[in-house]
């Protein structure tokens, strides 16, 4: 299906591209993401914005809109009042240096382009390793509970049952609240939450492949249960879960910038979209592009990522099946 | 559905409810934050200690407390006493659920109606170009964050476009009661339930157009067809008729995801719902509210999926007489 190829490689460019900025994003972006050049005069400015700066002495910062060259130093109109500033006063080789704000900036002047480049860092490496995390997780539980004894097994799975039904988000909330995890350890929480579908769908699959001849003809060579599980099972059931894999990755990204959004995922000094889109909540009418414009950044990772998901499970399910609502009932 | 399969399926779902408690119970005694713990750093004597420990019983074993528990929720209904409301926790929840529940109905209704509605236009002509919009257009839907639609649909139709109010569940100053009490309610109920039906929708426009596309291509509509009905009715009377099984598996299934939106939606547009409640409960670390809050969902989540059930055996007469 070309059409099915067009939109896996539209997701593939989308997702490479985001993940090259957050790989070179301490070279892409323009400033250093937590740089205060000079919070009262360049705070809140809107996209696009450029200020004309000055280095003092003691190492500060001083931005304004306009500067002249005057016999003594600078004038510099800052804040709408004329400051002077005479040449003593500079940093030594302290000329005037132009600062340019794509994105404008969030309250306290730093650069929202290069807060979005480095969040990118965080948000994507975070739902990588989360998705590692749930996957290991989901595998072993999943090929465990399909090889165990019906009791156990149904016991397995019918817990699994009990952790779907709650609300996602609210576990991640209720855990983040009750455990407080740093960065890295907020990949626990995501992965601790997002296993229980891995495992039904790997359980299922399991099952399936063990009903087929090639089980029966090993465990009639006399073969042990964890080398048929490891050698021959998981083998020959892994590959609808690794084409899963970007639609987890798109959920999961979606659930971080939650958390963080309502101040429960990715502390500061660390910012991720969620938390830039945090900071943007209070000043949304004075300063919508803090809000608006990490927002865009998650909808492009998210729809790369469901982008080539859905056409990685189309191309391996021919029958063009919803793989959404097998993977629910995949138990059953 | 007959009733020995109803039984049993009644039954496995009282066993997930208890399995849901007995989760949370150990989510509460396995964490740091556990109630214990903070009261060995609240700065209070060992005496007073040892008598706070006495009165919530956390002096006696993990077993006793947890069949302790358990009896407290099961015979009497008793949910604890919030730290910070020093009220009943059911108490309060009960308070704000009226208002959650008429957030997620109205999205709900809103759900159904984009979904199904989205997904007769894309099944008319499958491939065309309508359909491929209508596609595109629901897979914005589960990529866009549901906070940050939200917070844009403030900006623009709250704030730069002022058409609805930036939140809350009534006007400062108006009356409850009354026409225009009622009307006041619904002008700030359009905006969060548009976003939060919205934003949930693509999914279950997707499951809707693929069954009427499968329905379509069965021989009953073939039939239907060389009797000469029209491509209209075909769809909306014999194809969707097909679909509407599966809908109500899908409700149910959208209640995880409907409460989950409730949350952040309630706290975007400060709608006095459960999920601000728990929210709050959250940040000050009022642990009897939050379990209970978290508890009652999956028990929520878990009677919906029951009733998805019996309403899809209610419609599809296989499942019925099976």
């Amino acid at each position: 299906m070309p059409e099915r190829r067009a939109s896996l490689w539209l997701g593939v460019v989308l997702v490479a591209l985001l993940g090259l900025a957050g790989l070179l994003a301490p070279w892409l972006a323009p400033h250093p993401p937590d740089a205060q050049y000079d919070a009262a005069a360049a705070g809140h400015r809107p996209p696009g914005t450029s200020l004309t700066g000055l280095e003092l002495a003691d190492g500060r910062w001083v931005l304004g809109d306009q500067l002249e060259r005057t016999a003594e130093g600078y004038r510099l109109r800052r804040l709408g009042e004329l400051r002077t500033i005479t040449t003593a006063e500079l940093a030594p080789g302290g000329g005037p240096h132009r600062f340019l704000f794509p994105l404008g900036t969030d309250g306290v002047g730093r650069d929202l382009l290069s807060r979005l480049l480095h969040g990118a860092r965080v948000s994507l490496a975070l739902a990588l390793l989360a998705v590692a995390l749930a996957m290991t997780l989901g595998v072993l539980y999943g090929a465990i509970a399909a090889t165990s004894k019906p009791w156990l097994d149904n016991l397995m799975m019918r817990l699994v049952d009990a952790l779907l039904a709650f609300p996602p988000l609210l576990l991640m909330l209720t855990l983040a609240a009750l455990f407080r995890p740093s960065s890295a350890l907020l990949a626990l929480v995501l992965g601790g939450t997002g296993w229980m579908e891995v495992s039904r769908l790997v359980r299922a699959q399991v099952k399936g492949v063990a009903a087929r001849e090639l089980i029966t003809a090993a465990r009639a060579s006399g073969l042990s249960r964890w080398r048929i599980l490891t050698r021959h099972l998981l083998p020959n059931s892994l590959t609808p879960v690794f084409a899963l894999a970007p639609l987890w990755v798109a959920n999961v990204i979606l659930a971080e910038s939650a958390l963080s959004f309502l101040g429960l995922g990715i502390q500061p000094p660390d910012a991720s979209w969620g938390t830039i889109i945090n900071d943007g909540q209070e000043v949304l009418v004075q300063a919508w592009w803090i809000a608006a414009f990490p927002g865009l950044a998650i909808a492009l990772a998210v729809i790369g990522w469901n982008l080539i998901g859905e056409a990685l499970r189309e191309l391996l399910d021919p029958r063009g099946g919803d793989g959404r609502r097998n993977m629910g009932d995949a138990h059953r | 559905m007959r009733a020995g399969s109803l039984l049993r399926r009644a039954v496995s779902s009282l066993v997930l409810v208890w399995l849901l408690l007995t989760v949370v119970f150990f989510l509460l005694h396995a964490a740091p934050g556990k109630p214990s713990a903070l009261l060995a750093t609240s700065g209070l004597s060992p005496e007073q200690r040892a008598g706070i420990e006495r009165a919530y019983g956390l002096d006696r074993s993990l077993p006793e407390q947890y069949l302790r528990w358990l009896g407290a929720i099961v015979l009497d209904g008793n949910w604890g006493v919030s730290f910070t409301h020093r009220r009943p926790v059911l108490e309060l929840l009960v308070e704000a659920f009226p208002a959650t529940a008429l957030l997620s109905l109205s999205a709900l209704l809103f759900h159904l109606l984009a979904s199904v509605g989205g997904a007769l236009l894309a099944a008319r002509r499958k491939g065309s170009w309508l359909d491929r919009g209508v596609q595109t257009v629901s897979l914005l839907g589960f990529s866009l964050p549901v906070f940050w639609l939200g917070l844009m649909a403030i900006l623009v139709f709250a704030s730069w476009w002022p058409l609805f109010p930036t939140g809350h569940l009534r006007s400062p100053g108006a009356s409850g009661g009354g026409l225009s009490g009622l009307a006041d309610v619904a002008w700030h109920l359009i905006l969060p339930s548009l976003v939060l039906g919205g934003a949930s929708c693509g999914g279950t426009l997707r499951l809707v157009r693929a069954s009427l596309i499968d329905a379509l291509d069965q021989d009953y509509v073939r039939a239907a067809r060389a009797k000469g009905v029209s491509q209209r009715r075909v769809l909306t009377v014999h194809a969707l008729r097909n679909a509407l099984p599966g809908l109500a598996q899908v409700v149910g299934m959208a209640l995880p995801a409907l409460l989950n939106g409730s949350l952040v939606i309630e706290v975007i547009f400060s709608w006095p719902g459960v999920g601000r409640l728990l929210f709050e409960a959250i940040q000050s670390s009022d642990y009897p509210l939050v379990l209970a809050g978290t508890a009652l969902s999956g028990v929520l989540v878990v009677l919906g999926s029951f009733l998805a059930d019996l309403a899809h055996a209610w419609v599809d007469p296989r499942v019925r007489d099976a």
